[in-house]
């Protein structure tokens, strides 16, 4: 396995200019030639060879400037071809291969899908269709000649503008037509803008098309297209508005405009990954188009939103300004992370959009960050660069642009984006640019800073670069010491970032903790900083959206004292709300009495930090439990709170649905291994089915109340109603664990009824109790939608899940189901994610889950590399599993690394054994 | 490119606030502000009045400062110089008067709903007789 270090980039000795594609298309092979005009690059003193990167190719023809070349002048294997001694001027260089899309089951590169033709070339699959340098630092200008058989493909799609479009046989050679001709057309796409070959597009196929216009800013008119498999045109209305919304919010938010005449999405159903931004042609996973009320939950159809915003976004941040090298990927996908989740907190209200993303990053990238395959935001070597599309690069890149955000304010940063844009528009850039853009706005901001006292204090750029070199995440541990005579309270802040692979020692960080204080009757007090007179603490306070009296610190040193005068003189401390809206990717560690954090859930101004507090108490509890000793006085204090959320009339359907949400597996083993023990997975599953019975069973009454509620807005479409049904779920999963046989019975009808949001919260309250219900709801689900993939495959994901005794016999009967497609990543996801969810199944003592998953995975890999590289981390937390556990899981490892694996697993698997390289 | 990902939930809407992409490259380095930095700093200063806005501040003030600070800007970075006026530097109060004018006017194109009815009217008044530029177009590239 070679390893690709950043600190070997080199600019490409040749420009790329022109990328000229005639891709001839059969049913049993594909042709493609190619006409690469390269020319030297000025800032390469010795241009050397040239490489072309090519896998799986079958090359035919290789001419330089129209001349035929010597097998003596390049060298060929099987990762590309090397020119040996390339001119020094400019030259075209034309080569004609043979590929095999139909039995391409990677699904890189150019493959067939459902009948239909699609590409995926991000980050490397460009070099499976033709031999080029696939680099993204090369931007070239784009023509794509396509031709295929007219019946099977008469939908031919590429990249930019459709300048030319006809039959074969029209333009043929005079009177004669060769026999391959006949009955084929072809179609002429020209992209105006010259982009790397990552972004190249190609779909050919049978498709249905649902059109639509969208009018710019300045006024163009550009056509929208959704190319869907027949007959699934009527789930495309909400992509589609989707789709407009996130125009004009670009436009109106960041000043970016479309900039071509026509923009495509594909729908497919075989794909790796959720969707892909090619230029004016988005490939997404039909999972993530075909949407709507029916055959979608609420969360999905937001999901399909954000998806849809996420890659339009990257038009300009991705596309015009594209990454120099693969070490990027976060500049360009945390950029547009940042970008879509404040499109859906502006749509859908920032709270618990937030809330949402914090629930996801501790459950997953806290859980990456603290295992063996941890890797900073900014990677510095990499083996297969599809390994580092993680929770890292995109959420945690992403996060580390709202630290900027949060510490310059929104005017300053907006300021940034557009000096960014403005700067590297058409060009490859890096993580650097874009913060020297944010660097220099800010200065040229504090240049001209006429406004008096800022409410952002200031920090050292250089040091905040250290987000996107270090990899773990950063601990603050708080220390106070509460003087109730002289009303001061201090604070001793220590920071320190947990050893990763590879960095045994790390640096302080730039930490933005926002803070607030709480007296004894919930009321805001304000945070004065010794020195501080009661005016400059006052202008400093961030803007009432951050929660009263917010203040914004900044944690720069391993060791930081911070002293809070001015308060109320009183024996009881006041109540600390800490790094309010979550305000940097951290874990507190802070002893906190009960009694605060029951203070904090009533009365903290930010909903993030009141829902925080919650789920520290919903912690304790459950870690109680698992333990073997219910807390049974937390317990009860939880019953209260809850009682008074349920009847709070201050609060949303969906803020009390939030509120109410219990924590997940994963942060609950990290709050174990917090606490310095060993992690029990099926006790924790049943930890937090006892607490869903004990909480049902106290909070009858409240919860009965709130159904009756919901129930009258239960028709309502999204977004409208669906806080009510988000809450009916909750509502339905702890009365059906407290036996309630009506409850039982309404998710069984749900499941017949019209909202799929309401259908699924039914079956996940059913799925966790063996029964009649069960059974019938999961065969009426199953009768419904069996001849819809997109929409089977959650009842694929709830079978694989159901914690029952048969768990291993029913995941292996779901493998051979017929209506499994082991050729979809979304199916293979669903099955084997839904397994490694089933806590009781897979973590099994006797170790047979693991074994089971790193069998799959093996066979998987000879399949789909890509997809099964990235399910076998589910098996990296064996050192924190404990001896017994940990020995099997690191058995199971042990095959997997025995077994013949591609690239792309193997990266992982010796990772995860703690074998890098 | 998006993973695939388990989803998130939830909804309630919010203010969206506009911000036009300056042409400009970067901010300047001593010498007489140049017509594409001038359209910067008049965008700043537009937007800056429409954050202001949005934040409750009043129009009058919101102007005041946003022509402020791109007077003190143009004073502190380029000698009170504007290339498209001339060479020699024009004072505080005529660039303060000036600032406030642009800023004034491009938030009549940003954020309309932000500026007050009687000023709006001054403003549509005005643009009769020398129309405002529209959104700035993307760059695109001529076809070949």
């Amino acid at each position: 396995m070679t390893t690709v270090r950043l600190a070997d980039y080199c600019p490409a000795p040749y420009l790329l200019e022109r990328t000229d594609l005639t891709v001839q298309l059969f049913a049993d092979h594909t042709m493609v030639e190619s006409r690469l005009a390269f020319s030297p690059n000025p800032a390469v003193a010795q241009p050397g060879p040239l490489v072309l990167e090519g896998v799986d190719l079958e090359l035919l023809a290789l001419q330089l400037d129209g001349e035929s070349l010597a097998p003596t002048a390049y060298q060929l294997d099987a990762s590309g071809l090397r020119l040996l001694a390339p001119p020094s001027r400019s030259f075209v260089l034309q080569s004609r291969v043979r590929i095999h899309p139909e039995t391409n089951t990677t699904l890189e590169g150019l493959y067939v899908s459902a009948g239909m033709f699609t590409t995926q070339c991000e980050a490397e699959g460009f070099r499976r269709i033709t031999f080029h340098p696939d680099r993204p630092d090369l931007l070239s200008r784009f023509r794509v000649r396509l031709e295929a058989d007219r019946a099977s493909c008469p939908v031919l799609l590429s990249n930019g503008n459709c300048l030319e479009t006809g039959d074969i046989a029209d333009r043929g050679v005079g009177m004669v037509q060769s026999k391959g001709a006949a009955g084929r057309h072809y179609a002429v796409w020209d992209d105006p803008f010259p982009k790397p070959s990552y972004l190249f597009a190609l779909v050919a196929g049978q498709l249905e098309e649902v059109a639509d216009t969208f009018t710019t800013a300045s006024g163009r008119q550009v056509a929208l297209r959704i190319h869907v498999e027949p007959g699934d045109g009527n789930l495309t209305a909400h992509a589609m508005e989707s789709l407009k919304r996130s125009m004009l919010w670009d436009e109106q938010r960041y000043g970016l405009e479309y900039d071509l005449d026509e923009f495509n999405i594909v729908a497919v159903r075989h794909f790796n990954m959720g969707a892909m931004e090619n230029k004016s042609l988005n490939i997404f996973n039909s999972k993530l188009v075909l949407a709507d009320a029916e055959t979608a939950t609420d969360a999905e159809l937001e999901r399909v939103e954000s998806v849809i915003a996420h890659e339009y976004f990257h038009n300009w941040t991705g596309n015009r300004i594209t990454c120099r090298d693969w070490f990027q990927l976060s500049l360009k996908e945390g950029l547009t992370v940042f970008r879509d989740q404040s499109f859906t907190a502006e749509l859908h209200g920032p709270a618990l959009n937030r809330i949402e993303t914090v629930s996801m990053l501790r459950n997953t990238q806290f859980r990456e960050d603290a295992g063996p395959t941890a890797h900073p935001v900014q990677p510095d070597a990499y083996q297969a660069i599809d390994n580092f599309y993680t929770t890292t690069i995109y959420e945690k890149g992403s996060e580390v642009i709202r630290c900027l955000h949060t510490l310059l304010g929104e005017e300053t940063f907006m300021r940034g984006v557009a000096l960014y844009v403005t700067r590297h528009d058409g060009t490859a850039a890096t993580c650097e640019d874009f913060v020297q853009a944010m660097q220099d706005a800010a200065a040229s901001v504090e240049a001209c800073q006429t406004l008096g006292v800022r409410d952002r204090p200031s920090f050292d750029f250089q040091q905040f670069r250290r987000w996107y070199l270090q990899a773990g995440t950063p601990v603050l541990r708080i220390q106070r010491h509460w003087d109730g005579d002289a009303g001061v309270l201090e604070l001793h802040i220590q920071q320190r970032t947990p050893p990763t692979p590879g960095q045994a020692t790390k640096q302080p960080l730039v930490i933005p903790l926002a803070l607030g204080l709480l007296g004894q009757a919930g009321e805001s007090l304000p945070v004065r900083l010794s020195g501080e007179d009661a005016n400059q603490a006052a202008a400093s306070v961030l803007p009432h959206h951050w929660g009263e009296g917010t203040r914004l610190l900044v944690i720069d040193q391993e060791d930081q004292r911070l002293r809070l005068v001015g308060l109320p003189c009183d024996s009881q401390p006041p109540s600390l709300s800490l790094l309010r809206q979550f305000s940097a990717p951290v874990k507190l560690e802070m002893g906190r009495p009960t009694s605060e954090l029951v203070h904090l859930l009533a009365c903290d101004s930010d909903p993030f930090s009141r829902w925080d507090a919650g789920q520290l108490l919903l912690r304790k509890a459950v870690l109680a439990r698992a333990s073997g000793q219910s807390d049974g006085l937390l317990e009860e204090e939880l019953v209260d709170a809850f009682t008074r959320i349920l009847a709070d009339p201050m609060l949303s359907e969906a803020s009390r649905s939030v509120l109410l949400a219990l924590p997940g597996i994963p942060e609950l083993e990290d709050a174990v291994a917090g606490q310095h023990e060993v992690p029990d997975p099926p006790a924790l599953f049943a930890a937090l089915m006892g607490l869903q019975q004990r909480f049902g069973e106290a909070l009858e009454k409240p919860l009965g109340d709130a159904l009756e509620r919901c129930r009258s807005q239960w028709g309502l479409a999204w977004p409208q109603g669906n806080g009510d049904r988000l809450l009916t779920g909750v509502i339905w999963l702890w009365r059906c664990a407290a036996g309630d046989l009506v409850a039982l019975q309404s998710a069984c009808e749900a499941v017949s009824g019209p909202s799929m949001t309401l259908a699924r919260a039914g079956l996940r309250a059913l799925n966790l109790h063996p029964g009649a219900e069960r059974e019938a709801a999961m065969a009426a689900f199953f009768d419904r939608w069996q001849d819809k993939p997109v929409i089977l495959d959650a009842w694929f994901g709830l079978e694989a899940s159901a914690p029952f005794a048969d768990g291993l016999d029913r995941v292996a009967r779901l493998l051979d189901h017929p209506r499994f497609d082991p050729a979809a990543p979304n199916s293979v996801r669903a099955v084997l994610g839904g397994l490694a969810s089933n806590a009781p199944v897979f973590h099994a003592a006797d170790g047979s889950g693991y074994r089971f998953m790193a069998e799959q995975i093996a066979a998987l890999d000879q399949r789909n590399p890509i997809t099964a590289s990235r399910m076998a981390k589910v098996l990296s937390r064996w050192q924190s599993y404990g001896e017994q556990r940990g020995n099997r899981m690191y058995q199971a490892l042990e095959f997997l690394a025995s077994s013949p694996l591609s690239t792309n697993t193997r990266e992982v698997v010796e990772q995860c054994l703690g074998r890098p390289e | 490119m998006a993973p695939v990902r388990a989803v998130p939930f939830l909804a309630l809407p919010l203010l969206a606030l506009p911000l036009l992409l300056a042409p400009a490259s970067a901010l300047a380095d001593g010498g007489p502000a140049t017509e594409a930095e001038m359209n910067l700093y008049t965008r700043i200063a537009a937007v800056n009045v429409c954050i202001s806005r949005g934040a409750g501040v009043d129009f009058d003030k919101a102007v005041g400062i946003a022509g402020e600070t791109i007077a003190q800007l143009i004073q502190g970075q380029h000698g009170g110089r504007i290339a498209q006026v001339g060479s020699n530097p024009l004072s505080i109060d005529d660039l303060r008067k000036g600032a406030i004018n642009s800023a004034v006017l491009g938030a009549a194109e940003i954020c309309p709903k932000e500026v007050p009815a009687d000023v709006m009217a001054k403003v549509q008044a005005a643009l009769k007789s020398a129309p405002a530029p529209k959104n700035p177009a993307p760059k695109a590239p001529a076809s070949k």
